[in-house]
């Protein structure tokens, strides 16, 4: 016997509703597991880190693209991934030999101006991807670098030599106070109350600071921070 | 430290539901396999009424375990082992002994392939 059109059309509906669940609370886990994992951009994942955040991306995405395979088989590997991930970190951070087995170590690629060739064959790192990666950070003249090393998640961070450095303000010998953390104190409208509180600043002084620039309520101010030499900056929303 | 903790206590979690599970899906495909071969015994003396009532005990027991097993198993293993045990029901309500030994047959088989898949061996891991 067929199935009725109608009948048809609520077995869609109801496939659509699991895939549309499945994917929320797939998303959810990624996310959690990602937000526990500590990282916040790609550049800064070591090794492992990234293995885990492609794999999860994979394995998470099976029950989405078949029905038939049950959620738990998408979500209890993302889990015992980022688990196993957080307490490799943790082990890494206690043991610095297990660091070393599972991160290796930082290599320097250059030292005292001269290039290390045998380092660079080491970590196949050809002249051209040093140059490359010099020429990234601004250098062009390898004459100015002391030192380059090639860490473990794979940057390249350059030290010139000392003539080469732009000269600091203490160098010059001149007295410069210092900024301070500029600290959120309205945002999108919202006051943070907590960074007030944290700043001992009280909301009639906040306000008091609004009327002085022209405004009448936090809600008109796009951003407000404050630094540490007393520093205000401050954007209004725009007129709608 | 608290979130290693809480790692270490997930995967401690974990590897306790899988302990769980093999124990619990081992004896439910047990319990299944020495129905369907009672139900195949009885179809055998011809004694039809009885080859029924295990058939339809056997589609309650796997009924009762729908909300496990849409948890833990894939959907075409369910509604194979589904489609088989309508097809034994079937063939005791019809009284036919070919298609009941057939129906057990391939109900033994989808069980052990179920078995298989979710057991913990070098071949499944492979």
């Amino acid at each position: 016997m067929k199935p009725q059109r109608g009948n048809l059309i609520g077995l869609e509906a109801d496939r659509m509703a699991v895939i549309t669940v499945r994917t929320i609370i797939v998303f959810l886990c990624i996310l959690a597991a990602m937000r526990l994992m500590g990282k916040r951009q790609l550049g800064q994942l070591e090794l492992s880190e990234l293995v885990v955040a492609v794999l999860i991306s994979d394995l998470a995405a099976m029950p989405l693209q078949d029905l038939g395979i049950p959620l738990l088989n998408g979500l209890v590997p993302v889990v015992i991934l980022f688990s196993c991930e957080l307490l490799i970190s943790w082990l890494s951070l206690k043991s610095p030999g297990f660091r070393r087995l599972c991160f290796g170590k930082p290599s320097i690629l250059m030292r005292d101006g001269k290039i290390l060739a045998r380092e660079l064959s080491k970590n196949r790192f050809s002249l051209d991807e040093l140059c490359e990666e010099l020429r990234g950070k601004g250098v062009t003249d390898l004459r100015t670098v002391n030192c380059a090393i090639l860490e473990t998640d794979g940057t390249l961070n350059v030290l010139l030599r000392a003539e080469c450095q732009p000269p600091t303000a203490s160098q010059l010998g001149v007295q410069t106070p210092e900024p301070g953390l500029p600290t959120a104190l309205i945002s999108d409208g919202q006051v943070e109350t907590a960074n007030l509180r944290l700043l001992g600043l009280s909301q009639s002084w906040l306000l008091q600071e609004l009327k002085r620039r022209g405004y009448t309520a936090p809600e008109q101010v796009y951003y407000m921070n404050l630094d540490g030499a007393g520093g205000i900056y401050l954007q209004g929303k725009e007129p709608k | 430290m608290k979130k290693e903790l809480a790692a270490a206590a997930l995967l401690l979690a974990i590897f306790a539901a899988d302990l769980w599970n093999g124990r619990h899906l081992e004896a439910l495909l047990a319990r299944m396999d020495a129905g369907a071969d009672t139900a195949l015994t009885a179809a055998e003396t011809e004694h039809w009424q009885e080859a029924c009532a295990e058939a339809v005990s056997l589609a309650g027991c796997w009924q009762s375990e729908a909300d496990y097993a849409r948890v833990f198993l894939r959907q075409s293993d369910i509604d194979a082992v589904a489609e088989t045990l309508s097809a034994l029901r079937g063939a005791a309500v019809g009284q036919d002994y070919p298609a009941c030994l057939s129906a057990v047959l391939s109900l033994h088989t989808r069980l052990g392939s179920i078995r298989d898949t979710e057991k913990l061996s070098l071949g499944s891991v492979f």
